[in-house]
């Protein structure tokens, strides 16, 4: 199956540079200090954010700062195949290592020694880009929780096809072969967070990949912006 | 889920109780407002939403086509399963919430475990040795009280929302049967008119209480897990399945009231299910369902 059409359109009738629709929604989990809500076209997470309390776990609590341990779990319903495991394979694990990797160097730690940040991510249904979907949840949730943060992290996955990048592609596109770049960036900005590549891709075409990757990530950056911005003025503090 | 009450709290709610008064206005008797959509999952063959008060729950059903030897001596057509996720509670973070999980789908299993809940699910047995399995998988994405009540409510109506797909069996080599498409893409549902519900009755000083809230859980000590399925409408709910929940004893003498409560909500909250099931059309697919 050909990710592109001949007439230059994706499965799914988007343009290759087109990112999918986002929803969100704020402060969802009354019971955690920040949560949101967000779909990306299919795919649909829950992310919760508990702290920063103190460390339940004494060997990574530090002076130096706060640590940060997120769990995904996906629904056993949330792709067309069933899965019985909920969290904690191999795979899930990783990902869950990665946004840990990319949170700590994002939230300003120091503020916080001896402390731990819980995040919890719950996929309801899942329809390709995981981990972009799941930085882009956390980090409204993170804003949600009011913890301090150097910038809004947003997500993207993109692929390369023929030479032409395509962005923020869904399960279908998201094929074995096929190379995928996970950039994740601060405030629509340059400053890179987290790269992450599967598969390879020839050289020549790395670059247009990457600013095709800045590029979307940037977009979604004002989704998310746009959405904290309208939650925010929503629910101003009675001074 | 973690409710911290003074005691001075407590014996306001336990005297309230006493008094056939509940903080929010209900009486003893009353369940809070109830949400349940079904069609809400798109990777789904069945789902619902279910929501009461602060609960919020989310049901799937997947069909599978199960190939063994001997289809008679296997047993389990449904199975069902329950996840806490970890945004109803920092409780549930890690393998926290697992044996609440397992106690709540333990009871789903045992209601739903006798000839009389679904009729129908020898129609599930499609040849000697092919039949389909129905996983009923619940998550837990909010927790505020009467998780049981609501889990059945969702397993209910996610059942009712159910369609299976139809096949046609034929003779193949061996004396065994395959199983093929027949023309056109038809499907059918399964009867779950007489499917259990469940209604946790909750022991407040000597008041039995039904769906209990966050608050005045922490001021019971047992419970009681009636399940109940009506037979034909109007009459009272066959019990197909009582357990004790919460931790501490009952008085042998209290259960039956208990159960005789629990027989009766079952009872109210059937109709109102069935009537809503009947009336309302299943969500567009691909609709958001948490905005």
């Amino acid at each position: 199956m050909n990710v592109l059409s001949e007439h230059g359109f994706r499965a799914d009738g988007r343009r290759p540079e087109q990112i999918r629709n986002i929803s969100c929604k704020l402060s969802v989990c009354p019971e955690a200090d920040g949560s949101a809500y967000i779909e990306q076209g299919n795919t649909r997470i829950m992310c919760a954010v508990y702290g920063p309390h103190e460390a339940t776990n004494r060997a990574k609590a530090s002076e130096e700062g706060c640590s940060v341990s997120v769990q995904l779990s996906t629904a056993v319903f949330a792709t067309l195949e069933r899965k019985n495991r909920r969290r904690g394979d191999r795979k899930t694990t990783a990902l869950a290592r990665m946004l840990e990797k990319a949170f700590e160097s994002v939230i300003v730690t120091s503020l916080f020694p001896r402390a731990q940040i819980d995040i919890c991510c719950e996929i309801i249904q899942e329809d390709g880009s995981r981990l972009s979907s799941c930085i882009n949840a956390c980090s409204l949730a993170l804003a949600d929780a009011g913890i301090p943060m150097r910038g809004v992290v947003t997500c993207v996955t993109c692929s390369s096809v023929d030479g032409r990048p395509v962005v923020d592609i869904s399960a279908r596109e998201e094929m074995d072969t096929i190379p995928r770049l996970t950039l994740a960036t601060l405030s629509g900005h340059d400053e890179v967070v987290l790269v992450e590549m599967e598969n390879r891709v020839h050289m020549d075409h790395l670059s247009a990949l990457m600013a095709a990757s800045h590029a979307a990530s940037s977009s979604i950056h004002q989704c998310l912006h746009a959405a904290l911005q309208q939650h925010l003025s929503q629910t101003r503090a009675i001074l | 889920m973690d409710v911290r009450l003074s005691d001075a709290e407590k014996v306001f709610i336990i005297h309230g109780v006493q008094e056939g008064l509940r903080n929010d206005g209900r009486s003893c008797g009353d369940y809070r407002p109830m949400y349940v959509e079904r069609g809400v999952l798109a990777t789904t063959d069945g789902s619902s939403r279910v929501r009461i008060g602060g609960t919020d729950l989310l049901c799937g059903v997947k069909c599978e086509l199960v190939e063994c030897e001997d289809s008679s001596k296997e047993t389990n057509r449904l199975e069902f399963s329950v996840d806490c996720s970890a945004n109803a509670s920092p409780q549930f973070i890690g393998r926290g919430g697992d044996a609440y999980a397992e106690e709540l789908s333990d009871a789903l299993h045992f209601a739903y475990d006798n000839e009389r809940s679904i009729p129908d699910l020898a129609k599930l047995t499609l040849s000697p040795n092919h039949f389909w399995r129905l996983y009923v998988d619940i998550v837990i994405l909010q927790y505020g009280g009467a998780i049981i009540d609501a889990a059945a409510v969702a397993a209910k109506a996610a059942l009712f929302d159910t369609e299976i797909v139809e096949v046609v069996t034929r003779q193949a080599d061996e004396k065994k049967m395959t199983i093929d498409l027949p023309q056109g893409h038809l499907t059918w549902k399964l009867d779950v008119k007489s499917a259990p519900l469940i209604s946790s009755i909750t022991k407040i000083g000597s008041t039995n209480v039904v769906d209990v809230t966050l608050g005045e859980e922490t001021c019971s000590f047992a419970a009681l897990w009636v399940g109940g399925s009506v037979q034909k409408a109007g009459t009272e709910p066959l019990v197909t399945m009582t357990r004790q929940a919460g931790g501490g004893s009952l008085d042998a003498a209290s259960i039956n009231d208990m159960i005789q409560m629990g027989v009766n909500a079952v009872g109210r909250l059937d109709a109102k299910l069935m009537e809503r099931l009947a009336a309302e059309e299943t969500t567009i697919p691909g609709q958001t369902f948490l905005a």
